[in-house]
Parts: structure tokens; sequence; C-alpha cells
């Protein structure tokens, strides 16, 4: 149960790996074949460069109803690449197609950037918007996907004999009189839909390793389309697994996990390739045993230059208290207030309270104010009375004035509440006042009877009383 | 006489001209790394400065690339004002690129508008020991409207270094900003009532939203006596909620939202499995409803975590100009606050 509920997640990305490893590997043997490996980024950045035109237009991509619009020119822009790329094949080519796919790629690429440079907004998201992570793919997209796969699927193998045809051997297709252009414009234009598609919601890496990585390992053990075709799958299917594995138990992001695991099988089977052809097998053996060494070397030896981190601080060494009361000097009145709240459960300490009260009489911030008066009332300290006294002398607001005076009540010093009976005559003290009366009628144990809302004349006896109480208190 | 009178005319003539364009000309270039900072310095400087932003308000201030235009603003400016707290890690690049020694790093030219905030998400004291790599703490202040008039006095602080002979024009209108600051955020009666001091100390301590419901007045908590943003702001206030980067602890503190996790797990990367499971996990258990996310980000992964919690994605600017019709301050607040509010009142979807 428990181990299902933790696939649960990993579900759809499987299913998805499936659906491109079957479809990337076919068109990946075309790919390597037709010696035109950049071509899927090329054509994603131009169906990119659709998207970001439409939304220069107007459209919206997170508008549901303007999704289509925005796919539709992606659409459009990659019919025009696949229709670029299919005139730039060349009987003879003094420079080859792949010079030619690179300049569409970085040209696409510079055009996206500078359209967005000047749209007033809205541009910025959409670049990494185009690009997948296959871990967040949702279970709905995989079912229209597989429709979509499906029906470029069906397509190709209807006309297999003719795109393969095209890929191994254009010469000898044209003589077989195959319009080499209709055909490759229909094999450009499929594969731009579907590897655009596979882009968004996979990632670039992960799209490039599928069509490459499978189709080069076939392409090496294999001689019949069939044999590589079954070989490329395996591969795939079988690298996709472990790399979710991978991701999975090690929390690694899952796309890159799938293209590593691919390298790494590429490795595994290019080593593999060299000592089963190899004409002395026994010096072959040598051979991968000494790079293996030099590559164990080369990293062994870098990591032995790592940068030397300083020891860290003893932090035994320096107490608490230490470190605190370090913090009060500090000057940043954010950290006075964390020290000082800090030094509230440490107040066994004698250096604490001198060290609170030195602050309290230098200091002009309000917080550090108020959460000094609050721990000082807590400590009980009475060698804070003088210093509570001078800060509630000051011009400050009322609350503040108030919550010095709540400290100097807690010390069993009558001035507090004097200093209370002062906010309460004060026009402008607003809500402290209500505040003031409340503690007030709080130590005294009686209802005055005050009420900020009330006319003064009822609020006049409230005060007399008050100020009766705190008299037989000495203050 | 006539003659006399001749010259004297063309002796005022003259100096009225050169004043009027010494006036122009003496205008204050000014360049801020951000646009929330084009904004406050259009505020407190009123029309003796003229004012550029090297960012874009939906861009993402960590990586800005600016263009030929630019670089000449930047090259003629008397002051440079950035954020501060290494949130603009290009703006030393900008000023030494320009070659302006005007504006260099630690020249009167400069203006850190962060200067003495008190930044939320710095490492405690024994991680700061330890050696953590963000020292300076989450530098998005300016969404506090409380720490944004301190940026303000910074930005006037500087202004006057520049302009001395404006000083007292400068003063006028930051205690102007800082009045409607005060009035927009709490409204007139909470203001009256409790004093801009202390409710900025209770805003920032976290305290502000216990204090105005467990206090009454007249049988009423003070809370229903806030107006403006504040006031506003009751639809959302103490709701759970995820951000995607590091962005709304200040807003979170006036507004009493808790933000109870962090979406993305490293700036750029792609989330492991376990590490979105777990998010997913706790958001439901956690009982969150709002994901907050600024909108020069790629909403895919929130709107996947929306769809497996119910909670509500909010895409939010987080700048002045990070969407049409956001040009000042109380703009950028105004559309916060109302889309928090739309979003919140939409409710948990199934």
């Amino acid at each position: 149960m428990s181990l299902f509920a933790d696939w649960r997640w990993m579900l759809a990305p499987m299913l998805a790996c499936l659906i491109l490893s079957l479809t990337h590997v076919y068109l990946g043997i075309h790919v390597v074949s037709r010696k035109v490996i950049f071509v899927d980024l090329a054509l994603a950045q131009i169906a990119a460069l659709g998207a970001i035109y439409a939304v220069v237009l107007g459209y919206d991509p997170h508008e549901p109803g303007d999704a289509l619009a925005v796919a539709l020119f992606s659409l459009a822009f990659t019919f025009v690449g696949a229709a670029l790329f299919s005139l730039s094949r060349m009987k003879n080519e003094r420079v080859p197609q792949e010079a030619f796919i690179g300049i569409v790629y970085a040209a696409a690429s510079a055009a996206a950037v500078l359209i967005l440079s000047k749209s007033p907004t809205g541009g910025e998201e959409l670049k990494e918007m185009l690009v997948g992570d296959i871990l967040l793919i949702p279970m709905s997209t995989i079912v229209t996907d597989v429709i979509l796969y499906s029906a470029v699927g069906l397509f190709h193998f209807l006309f297999r004999r003719r795109f393969l045809a095209i890929s191994l051997d254009s010469a000898g297709a044209e003589q077989a009189g195959i319009n080499i252009r209709l055909w490759d414009l229909l094999f450009y234009m499929t594969f731009g839909v579907l590897v655009t598609r596979s882009v968004a919601i996979a990632g670039v890496l992960l799209v490039f390793s599928y069509l490459v990585i499978p189709a080069v390992i076939a392409q090496k053990w294999k001689d019949t389309i069939a044999a590589r075709l079954y070989l490329g799958w395996t591969v795939a299917i079988l690298g996709s697994l472990g790399g979710i594995l991978w991701s999975f138990y090690s929390d690694y992001p899952t796309g890159p996990a799938i293209v590593m695991m691919l390298a790494a099988f590429l490795v595994v089977s290019s080593v593999t390739y060299y000592l089963r052809h190899a004409e002395r097998p026994a010096r072959a053996v040598l051979n991968v045993a000494a790079m293996l060494l030099v590559g164990f070397g080369f990293f062994w030896t870098l990591g032995q230059f790592g940068k030397v981190s300083a020891e860290p601080t003893d932090m035994t060494a320096a107490s608490p208290v230490d470190l605190y009361l370090g913090e009060l000097e500090s000057d940043t009145p954010a950290l006075q207030a964390e020290a000082i709240s800090a030094l509230a459960g440490l107040g066994g300490d004698s250096r604490v309270v001198p060290a609170l009260t030195d602050l309290l009489d230098r200091t002009d911030s309000a917080q550090v104010v108020e959460s000094l008066v609050e721990v000082l009332g807590e400590l009980a300290d009475p060698s804070a009375v003088p210093s509570l006294r001078a800060a509630a002398s000051r011009d400050v607001d009322p609350f503040l004035k108030l919550s010095i005076a709540t400290a100097l009540a807690d010390l069993d010093d009558p001035s507090g509440y004097r200093v209370m009976l002062g906010i309460l005559d004060d026009e402008n003290a607003g809500f402290a006042r209500v505040q003031a009366a409340e503690t007030l009628s709080s130590r005294a144990g009686e209802d005055f009877g005050y009420d900020m809302l009330d006319s003064s004349d009822a609020n006049a006896d409230a005060l007399r009383r008050m100020e009766d109480w705190v008299r037989s208190q000495g203050g | 006489m006539t003659r006399a009178f001749i010259i004297r005319a063309v002796l005022l003539a003259s100096v009225a001209l050169t004043a009027t364009t010494a006036g122009a000309q003496e205008k204050i270039q000014v360049v801020t790394t951000l646009p929330t900072l084009r904004a406050l310095v259009e505020e407190v400087g009123g029309d003796r400065v003229d004012v550029t932003s090297l960012a874009k308000g939906d861009q993402d201030p960590h990586t800005v690339t600016p263009t030929p235009v630019l670089m000449r603003r930047t090259r003629e400016a008397d002051l440079l004002i950035e954020n501060g707290f290494s949130l603009e890690l290009w703006a030393d690049e900008v000023a030494n690129g320009s070659g302006n020694s005007k504006i260099f790093r630690g020249t009167p030219g400069r203006v850190v508008a962060g200067t003495g905030i008190a930044a939320l998400e710095v490492p405690s004291v024994l991680s700061r020991e330890m050696g953590d790599i963000h020292p300076q703490g989450n530098p998005h202040v300016w969404l506090d409207p409380l720490l944004a008039k301190q940026e303000a006095g910074n930005i006037v602080a500087g202004l006057k270094r520049i302009d001395p002979q404006g000083g007292a024009y400068y003063d006028a209108r930051l205690a102007d900003f800082s009045q409607r600051v005060d009035v927009a955020l709490f409204g007139e009666e909470l203001l009256g009532l409790i004093g801009v001091e202390k409710l900025t100390r209770l805003a920032w301590s976290g305290e502000l939203h216990e204090f105005l419901t467990s206090n009454q007045l007249g049988g009423r908590p003070l809370i229903e006596r806030a107006g403006g943003w504040l006031g506003r702001a009751a639809p959302f206030a103490g709701a759970k909620a995820y951000e995607f980067h590091k962005v709304w602890a200040y807003f979170a503190r006036v507004f009493d939202i808790e933000l109870t996790g962090t979406i993305e797990e490293r700036p750029g990367i792609p989330p492991g499995p376990q590490y979105l499971r777990d998010i997913i996990d706790r958001a439901g258990a956690e009982g969150v409803s709002l994901i907050l996310v600024d909108n020069f980000y790629d909403p895919k992964l929130p709107n996947n975590v929306a769809r497996e919690t119910g909670a509500t994605v909010v895409i939010l600017p987080d700048q002045v100009d990070g969407e049409p019709g956001v040009s000042t301050y109380f703009q950028l607040m105004d559309y916060l606050v109302d889309t928090l509010v739309a979003a919140a009142s939409e409710g948990p979807r199934g």
C-alpha cells in the first residue's frame, strides 16, 4: 500500500517516458541517419518564437480561450521551419546542413530575446513556459498526447518505405522517383509537431537525449532498421525506468536523472562494443583499465584541491549570554531586539539587567524600548527603576509610555501609576487611554468605570477615584 | 532713460532665460535599479528630479541586462539608487561599466534604499557564525508599506546630499507621502485611535492582527475600525499560504498571512519527486489555501501543487510596473490587496 502510495506520483511521468521512448527512438534513427541531430532544438525554438509572436499580437497564453490561438501560431511557425529545412537540403552539399540548422537555432533564439525585450509585459515567463518538466505532467495531458503521437506514428508507419528510403539513401530514393522535397517537408512537419509537443512536456534536454542516445547505440550494434528499433526501444525504456528509480529514491530532478542514465548506457555500451570487437582483447581490457584509472586519478587529484574552509568557531567557548550581550552592542535594532528576548530567559546572570538598563539609557528605537521594558518588568530587578523613570519622562508615544509605566508598576514603583494617569489626561492618547484605565483597574482590583467613548463629565468621577487610589499607593 | 530701460529689460530677460534653462538642466538625474524605487523617487522628488529604472516591473530583479539607452542614462546620472540586501547583484557591474564615478559604491551619489531596515529571514546568531550564504536576509522590504516609507526616507537623504537647496522641498514631500501611506494602510480612524508609532511596532513584531482582534472599543473589536488596505484585507487575514520564491514575508507580516512553505526548492532547479510530494502532503495537512507566485515565474509547478491540493494560485506583481495600470506605489498595493481578496473569496476548489 505504502509503496503504491509512493509510486502514485511517478505513474504519469513513467507513462510519458514510455510514449516518448516509442516515438523518439524511431524518429531518432531518421535524424541520426540524416545527420541533422540538432534539428529538434531548432524546430522547438522556432515554435517558441511563434508563441512569443502570438503574445506580441495580444494573445495571453494563460487565458484558456487564447491557448488554441497561441498553439496555432506556434504550429504555423513550425511548418515554416519545416519548409526551410526541406529546402536547405542540397544534393552535393558544400556546406553541411547541420550548419544551417545551427544558424536557424541561433537566429530564432535571438529574435525571441529581441521581441521580448520590447514587449511591455507578460513575456518574461514565456521562455520557460514552453519548456516542461516531466515530473509535473498531468494524467489528462498524457491521454491527449497518446492520440497525437499515435496519429503521427500511424502516418509514418503507412509511408515508412518512402521516409526510410530518403533518410538512408537519398540518391537512391531520387532515382526511384520519390519527390524528395515533398517527403522531406512532410517529415519535418510531422517531426516538428511532435518535438514541439515533447519539449513542452519533457524539456529540451530529455527530448534531445531520447532522440539521439538510443539511436546512436542501436546504429552501432545493429544493421537492419527493425533490429535497431528493438534495441533502441529497449535502451530507452530501461534508461527511463532506471532514471526514474534513481530520481525517486535520491530525490534528484527527474528529467536530468534520465538523461544521465541514458548517457551511462551509452558509455557502457561503447566500452562493451570496443572490448567485443577489439583485435587483441587483452590489450583492449588493459586500455579500458588504464582509462578508468586516468579518469579516477583526474577527479581524485582535483578533489584534493578543494577550498579549505576556515575552522568553524568553537561555539562552546562563548556562552549564549556572552553572545547576546555582544548583540546588544551591535547598534542594529533588529539584532538588539532579538538578543533582548533571548536574554529574558537568562536573567540569572548578574550582567543581564545592567546591560539592559544601559541600552535603555542610550537607544532611540521605540521597538527596542518596547521589548526592553517588557523584559525588565518580567525580571523584576529594582535596580532598573531609575532608567525606567528616565525613559518614562522622555517624549514618546502614549502606548510606549504605558509599556514603561507597566514595567515600573511591575517593579512596585508607584511612579508608574502616575504616568498612567498622565496618559488618561492626554486628549490625543486615543486607545492608549482605554488600556491605561484597564491596567489601573486590574492593579487596584476595582472597576473605576472609565469609558473613553463617554463624555468627560461621567469620567471625571472615575478619574478622581483613580487619582485617590494612586495616591494611596504612594504615587 | 529709454536706453537704461532697454538695458534693464534685456538684462532681466537674459536672467529669466538663464534661470529657466538652468532650471531645466538642474533637474537631478536619478537612476534606480527597480521600478518600485523609481515610483518612490517620483513621490519624494517631485519635479526636481528626472528618474529612470533599469529593470522593468515584470522582470526577475536578480537578472537584468540593461540596454544602450539605459546605460546612457546611467553615465549621466547624479544618483544611483538600489534596494540592497544583495538583490541587485548587477548594480555594481552597471555602475562600474558606466564609468560614472559619481555613482560608484561608497560615493555620495549611491543610495542603498534598504539601509537600516531590519531584514526578515536573516539567519540566526548561531547559523550566521557558521557562515550562511544569505547573511543579509530577504530583500523584498518594499512590500511592507511601513518599510517603503523608510526606503523613501533613505532616498530623501541621498537627494539632499546631491541637491541641498531642495532639502525643505524633499522633506515636505516625504512627510506628505508618509502621511498618505499611513492613511492608505490603516485608515483615519485607526490612526487616530492608536497612532502610527504603536501600529508600526505591532506590525513589525507580527502582533498587529492579534492586538486589533483581541482589544475592543465600544463593544467592537478594533479591527472593525481599520480602513484602507488593512481593512480591505479582512477576507484573507489569517490565511495560510505557500509562496513560490521567498518574497512575501514583509507583506505577510503586515496583512497577517501565515507563510508555511516555499514551493521552489532551489532557484532555477526543478524539484525532486520526494520534495514535490512532501510540499503537496503538507499543504493538505496544514490547510494551505493560497499559493503566491510572482508574475515572472513559470506557474507550471505551483499550478501542479494547486491541482493536487485545491489551493488557489495567485499570480502577483512584486514591483511597480509589474502589471498594466500599476505605475505608482499606491496602485501596486491596491492591486495586491484586491487580487488577494478576489482569490480568497473564490474559496478553495475541489
